[in-house]
């Protein structure tokens, strides 16, 4: 289980999930329609809309600096976690889905958050998402009915729930479904019950059984 | 009472481990776990079978080559090791498996599936496929008839396995390649072992288990998670077959009176079906990976049979993953040196466990590995009943039957649809520029695609008007300065032949040409690049409300599938609407194109015009018209050609032979892409038409890729002075024909 005082700096790193601000122009609203096409075209093979995997094709991930505009996002050579996953859950909604921003802690060895910790410092920016071996992501959720999946674009691939009560690479340790203040449902990941919009532990009851505690 | 297992022994039969590896190895590793005193031996047929040199076995039978085995002395031997107590053997070798199965019958030691639930699982029927809630996928023979292989390639988007009855698949992705893949797998397979199926879309996964004398012991799912490039399983999570999974497998090997391990291999689509695609009679070969998830599937078949015991161990893990080794050979068991075979090294002798070798061995199938589908026997056109003999050859004629029904039909559809947006079919004249097609065209009022000035003159006078006339294609540039009048549309095939377009005005609707990454196209507008999207709209923004706009895709539909020329359609629907809320234009024109195989025009395309009208409508409700352009979907059924057969070959070992006609692909220039139906006449007399088999046609002139036809047989035994008329000899069989090998030049 994630300590709850680091559980408390990652979500104070992340109080709101990534946003990419819109001018309300031309310049964003084009770039929407054009993200869209580009969309279709990569992901919906087979009479059937596919995860965007094109998203790490065209973008590198590394450290960015914000806030970023969507007209400004067809230049980007790269885009951080949260970049992606704001782009993935846009398309999603664009593909008339619904998606959610889901904010994690995961757990990496100390020596992999060390490398990243000195990637964003050589951009002169503040790693403040790493504490210690829990590193703050972000990720698309998308819902089906009351089921809830998690689409990585960093990673390109499908989260699923820790298997083994122990230290797995890349463990989620807890997770932040972001929905609007209003909404107070509980929605299932993968067999597991999720309450929305705050925290959540992902522990091991004494059974071996996964389940939720309230951060 | 559980017996002690020092004495156990057991022979394991195929333990070659390549990047297609058999299950030896992985079975041995099992029951070494579980039975850490028995006697292991490890049977295979070459020093070069990998496994044979791998410690886990205490001992080693090599066997000479099947080629070189006799097999009664063979089957003989084996009965013998199975006649010692506490003995049994397991073959992870799927032909052995057979043999077996025939030749040494139901013993209780002998740990494979008797011969009768072999057939049941047999490839490619898979007969038993609904018993377990699966459907399999579309398959035909090699030997049906081209035509019938062609129509699965379509309707599949020419994503099709050519697979053997026991081993290999090779993907074929268009005509040429299916040929040559089963020319391939001949080299291997007898013809009759060979089937061609349809590629399932979705997860590969697999249930493994082992069952004895019709009990379920144990039955896995394993879900693939790494495979190699040759789509074998790399690495994998295991978990318990789901109950439903496994009563469903408990009740077919009860039917089947199941003995041994088995492997089915699904694919799991997106609606959550799921697609048999393999049954093998036998232990897969990541079956350590299995026992490494705490289900030790060989031990449980082994302790069943001989009446022992064995502690299960617990799992280590729920996932396994697959590493290369190196092993020392063992001293008695040298490898010899390699040799050169042609421009390359191959290892000297046999192949370790040359499972080809014993098909051939116990002779052809008695059945093949699938029926030829029968269907109602093929009508002989009506132009046969007044067929005289042409005095030279080769020679192509005209029938426009076919055509007119087509035509028939399509206006019969058109009227069906909506009357907005109205649907306008538009002859494509480079597919095959003929009067006739034209005069029933314009009948109907229907108009032209041109791509070329010259076109669109030959168009003018054939009677249509400018205003039917689509112009598309890169030579678009030629167009302002042609016209006094403007065309229709016109599609421009760059951002720089639409800005020119726009400045010219020389069309009443400026089109644009959408290329899409769906599809290999060196057509097109790529949208994907920004700069491209931001100039496209830019310049509708601009001319907004002055002038009205279209959008077209184009892309053969026989060459990319149904399924996929649908994915086009949704992009290009999608492209549009991204367009015009960048731009505030809107679309008044939807273009489809053409390249309909003159089936699929009629099975897929006219009946389902009015769903594509309303999607269109839906998508994009600005439109008001929306353009199709048939080309070889009316014109390819047009004509025949006439050839003669100048020399009959004989046979080869395996009985193939072929004639030479006086035709050849400068006459049929698409007989590469194609299969056509082809009638054999003698003496002006109809024999029949050719059906699938294993001979060939080659035309006359001394290029290699001059084969008309292959995979066909004959009515009768073909003669010198045979006539062989080839359907579907217009659209661009006849457009692209040429002059070569006849003294002519086409710039003289």
């Amino acid at each position: 289980m994630i300590p709850s005082a680091a559980l408390r700096q990652i979500a104070a790193y992340g109080i709101v999930p990534s946003t990419i601000s819109n001018h309300g122009q031309p310049c964003c609203t084009g770039t929407l329609a054009w993200m869209r096409g580009v969309d279709a075209s990569n992901s919906y093979r087979d009479g059937h809309w596919h995860p965007p995997t094109w998203l790490r094709k065209q973008y590198e991930w590394g450290p960015v600096a914000w806030p970023l505009h969507w007209c400004s996002v067809p230049d980007m050579k790269k885009l951080d976690c949260g970049g992606l996953a704001a782009v993935a859950v846009e398309l999603y909604r664009l593909r008339g889905q619904a998606a959610v921003p889901v904010q994690l802690a995961l757990r990496y060895p100390e020596h992999a958050a060390e490398q990243w910790s000195r990637m964003w410092e050589r951009h002169g920016l503040n790693p403040s998402w790493i504490t210690g071996e829990f590193c703050y992501h972000e990720v698309c959720g998308v819902v089906e009915g009351e089921e809830l999946l998690l689409w990585d674009p960093t990673e390109s691939r499908w989260l699923d729930p820790p298997v083994f009560p122990n230290e797995a690479f890349a463990s989620v340790m807890a997770l932040n479904v972001v929905v609007p203040s209003s909404d107070h449902r509980t929605i299932r990941w993968r067999g597991i019950p999720i309450p929305c919009g705050v925290w959540q532990s992902l522990v091991f009851d004494a059974e071996g059984r996964l389940t939720t505690a309230c951060t | 009472m559980a017996q002690p297992t020092t004495d156990l022994r057991v022979y394991i039969s195929g333990v070659h481990s390549d990047a297609d590896p058999s299950p030896g190895i992985g079975i041995a590793r099992s029951l070494r776990d579980a039975f850490p005193g028995a006697l292991l031996a490890a049977i295979d047929c070459s020093v070069q079978s990998s496994g044979l040199h791998h410690p886990v076995f205490d001992r080693v039978l090599l066997q000479p080559p099947w080629s070189e085995m006799d097999l009664a002395t063979y089957a003989s031997q084996i009965r013998q090791h199975l006649d010692q107590p506490n003995t049994c053997y397991i073959s992870g070798l799927d032909v052995e498996v057979s043999w077996l199965a025939r030749i040494v019958g139901e013993h209780s030691r002998l740990l494979i599936p008797n011969h009768a639930a072999q057939q049941a699982v047999g490839k490619p029927a898979l007969s038993c496929a609904p018993s377990i809630g699966m459907r399999t996928p579309e398959f035909l023979p090699a030997l049906a008839h081209p035509t019938d292989l062609h129509a699965l390639g379509r309707r599949s988007g020419w994503r099709l396995w050519v697979k053997g009855k026991y081993h290999e698949a090779y993907a074929a992705r268009g005509y040429g390649d299916l040929q040559r893949q089963i020319n391939a797998l001949q080299a291997h397979w007898p013809l009759e072992d060979i089937f061609v199926q349809e590629h399932v879309l979705g997860l590969e996964r697999s249930v493994v288990f082992a069952a004895y004398e019709g009990r379920l012991l144990q039955a896995v799912e394993v879900e693939k998670r790494q495979v190699t490039p040759r789509g074998k399983t790399w690495a994998a999570a295991v978990t318990p077959a789901p109950s439903e999974v496994r009563g469903r497998i408990a009740a077919l090997c009860a039917e089947l009176r199941w003995t041994g391990g088995g492997e089915m291999e699904f694919v799991r689509d997106d609606a959550d079906e799921d697609w048999l695609i393999d049954f093998n009679p036998r232990f897969p070969a990541y079956i350590y990976g299995v026992t490494l998830c705490g289900h030790n599937l060989p031990a449980c078949l082994v302790a069943r049979a001989l009446g022992v015991e064995f502690a299960p161990r617990p799992g280590a893990a729920r996932q396994f993953i697959r590493v290369v080794q190196e092993l020392p050979v063992r001293r008695e068991l040298p490898l010899p040196r390699m040799v050169m075979t042609g421009d390359r090294f191959a290892s000297a002798g046999k192949h370790p466990s040359f499972q080809p070798a014993l098909v051939r061995r116990i002779g052809k199938s008695s059945h093949h590995a699938s029926p030829i589908p029968g269907g109602p026997s093929l009508a002989v056109p009506e132009f046969l009943a007044n067929y005289q003999s042409p005095p030279s050859t080769p020679l192509r004629f005209r029938d426009y039957s076919a055509a007119e029904d087509s035509m028939r039909r399509l206006a019969r559809a058109l009227e069906s649809c909506s009357a907005q947006p109205a649907i306008i079919p538009a002859l494509s004249v480079k597919t095959d520029p003929e009067a006739e097609l034209a005069r029933a065209f314009l009948a109907r009022g229907w108009w032209a695609e041109v791509i070329s000035v010259r076109e669109l003159d030959w168009a003018r006078r054939q009677g249509f008007e400018a205003s039917q006339i689509v112009f598309n294609g890169p030579a678009l540039v030629e167009l302002p300065s042609s016209v006094g009048r403007p065309v229709a549309v016109a599609f421009a095939d760059s951002v720089e032949a639409f800005e020119a377009l726009l400045e010219s005005q020389a069309s009443e609707v400026m089109g644009l040409r959408l290329r899409s990454n769906a599809v290999t196209s060196r057509f097109g507008v790529d949208l994907t690049d920004a700069r491209a999207f931001n100039r496209v709209a830019h310049c509708l923004r601009q001319h907004d409300g002055r002038l009205r706009f279209g959008i077209h895709m184009h892309f053969a539909s026989d060459v990319c599938g149904p399924l996929r020329w649908n994915d086009l359609v949704e992009h290009t629907l999608v492209w549009a609407d991204s367009l015009a809320r960048a731009s505030g234009a809107a679309f008044s024109v939807f273009d489809i194109g053409g390249g309909w195989h003159p089936d699929g025009f009629l099975d897929q395309l006219i009946p389902n015009l009015p769903t594509l009208q309303s999607r269109i409508a839906r998508a994009l409700p600005s439109v008001s018209t929306i353009l199709l352009e048939p080309g070889k979907a009316v014109a390819a059924d047009t004509a025949w050609l006439v050839t003669r057969v100048i020399e009959v070959r004989p046979g080869d070992v395996h009985g193939a032979s072929e004639v030479v006609v006086d035709a050849s692909i400068a006459d049929l220039p698409m007989a590469g892409l194609y299969a056509h139906r082809v009638l054999h006449l003698r003496n002006g007399r109809c024999l029949g038409w050719l059906t699938g088999g294993s001979k060939r046609v080659l035309g006359s002139i001394c290029m290699e890729t001059d084969i008309l036809a292959q995979g066909v047989e004959f009515p009768q035994a073909p003669e010198v002075g045979d006539e062989l008329l080839f359907s579907s000899a217009g659209g661009y069989n006849a457009s692209m024909a040429w002059h070569f090998a006849s003294g002519v030049s086409r710039d003289s």
